[in-house]
């Protein structure tokens, strides 16, 4: 995943996705893609926007105005890559595929924004949590504001194996 | 109540306030239509008024009184946007598929990616992760660029109520055939 840290906003918007799928045989590859497009930009949303609030024992924001999910303008270009490698016990070699791309987004964001130099260590990477994740000493925070305004991160994505 | 509904005048006696959606939906009897949030978030309930697209579930009957609305039903399945979308993965379980075509009709021809993005911002989908919609959107503005699916005639007929009058001066300023 490659994201984009707003240094005045803190907001992190991610700009490019590549996720590699071991799912045994694709019955129908488009179908299967979408899933795996969808279930990454579920996974994305979870990392960085999708926040339960719980309020005696309830969740507090049960509704889209408040419980945010990923928006056309919050979903990344994304590649998606099928590796496939028939599976003898699966229906005609087929395995899971509806569940699995949700694992990989959230470590992949977390990874990215750790190796910029933010101390995170709990989803969804809110701007205020990436704010108070800014730990880096001042000298590297220097050379990070004199490249621009907003800071670049990236990571390899979790490899994600059904 | 009067508007046009999918080409068709209709005459409705309903409470003003209630919401276009529930209009559509129960007194119209078209439930291609779909209540998502019913809080004007999710943009599952989108109909064209007057051709842009609106929340249905955000607006009273009352204010359509007169205008023009044009629902999935009045696409009838022969829009290429429908054929593209069920070619091309675009709907999944298929709840925002009828608000996401209306808004993408509203987008107009060969939208780019960005306008493809501005234009649906207001149309949640858990499913597809946007993409496979981008690539509907796509498919029929080439498919259109072919000069292929001509089967929208359908959508795009307009019924007589709807035809712009052509000013008299511009009548009678257009030579008749075979006029010599």
């Amino acid at each position: 995943v490659e994201l984009e840290i707003d240094r005045d906003t803190w907001q992190v918007q991610p700009i490019s996705f590549l996720t590699v799928h071991e799912i045994g045989k694709a019955i129908h590859p488009m179908l299967a893609t979408g899933q795996i497009e969808g279930g990454s930009a579920q996974g994305l949303g979870y990392a960085l926007l999708e926040d339960v609030v719980m309020r005696d024992g309830r969740m507090a924001n049960a509704s889209l105005t408040n419980y945010i999910i990923p928006t056309t303008l919050d979903s990344p270009a994304m590649k998606v890559v099928l590796l496939e490698n028939p599976y003898q016990h699966g229906p005609f070699g087929a395995k899971g595929v509806g569940e699995m791309p949700i694992d990989g987004p959230a470590p992949a964001v977390i990874n990215a924004l750790r190796h910029a130099g933010f101390d995170l260590r709990a989803i969804p990477a809110t701007p205020e949590r990436v704010m108070a994740a800014d730990v880096l000493p001042a000298s590297t925070q220097r050379t990070r504001k004199i490249r621009s305004k907003k800071i670049s991160a990236r990571s390899a994505t979790s490899a994600v194996v059904s | 109540m009067r508007f046009t509904l999918n080409g068709t005048p209709r005459r409705l006696n309903t409470h003003p306030m209630k919401r276009l959606l529930d209009v559509l939906r129960e007194d119209c009897a078209l439930t291609g239509t779909k209540e998502g949030c019913g809080e004007g978030e999710c943009g599952a309930c989108t109909v064209l008024v007057d051709g842009a697209p609106v929340n249905s579930c955000l607006v009273p009957v009352a204010q359509v009184d007169g205008a023009r609305v044009m629902t999935i039903e009045g696409l009838r399945g022969r829009h290429p946007l429908q054929h593209a979308f069920v070619e091309h993965g675009g709907a999944q379980c298929g709840i925002c598929t009828p608000g996401m075509i209306m808004a993408s009709v509203a987008l107009g021809k060969n939208p780019t990616r960005d306008q493809m993005k501005a234009g649906l911002a207001g149309n949640l989908c858990r499913c597809t992760g946007y993409a496979a919609i981008y690539r509907s959107i796509e498919a029929t503005a080439t498919e259109q660029n072919k000069g292929r699916n001509r089967g929208d005639r359908g959508a795009r007929r307009v019924h007589k109520s709807q035809r712009k009058p052509v000013p008299s001066d511009r009548k009678a300023r257009m030579p008749r055939k075979n006029a010599r």
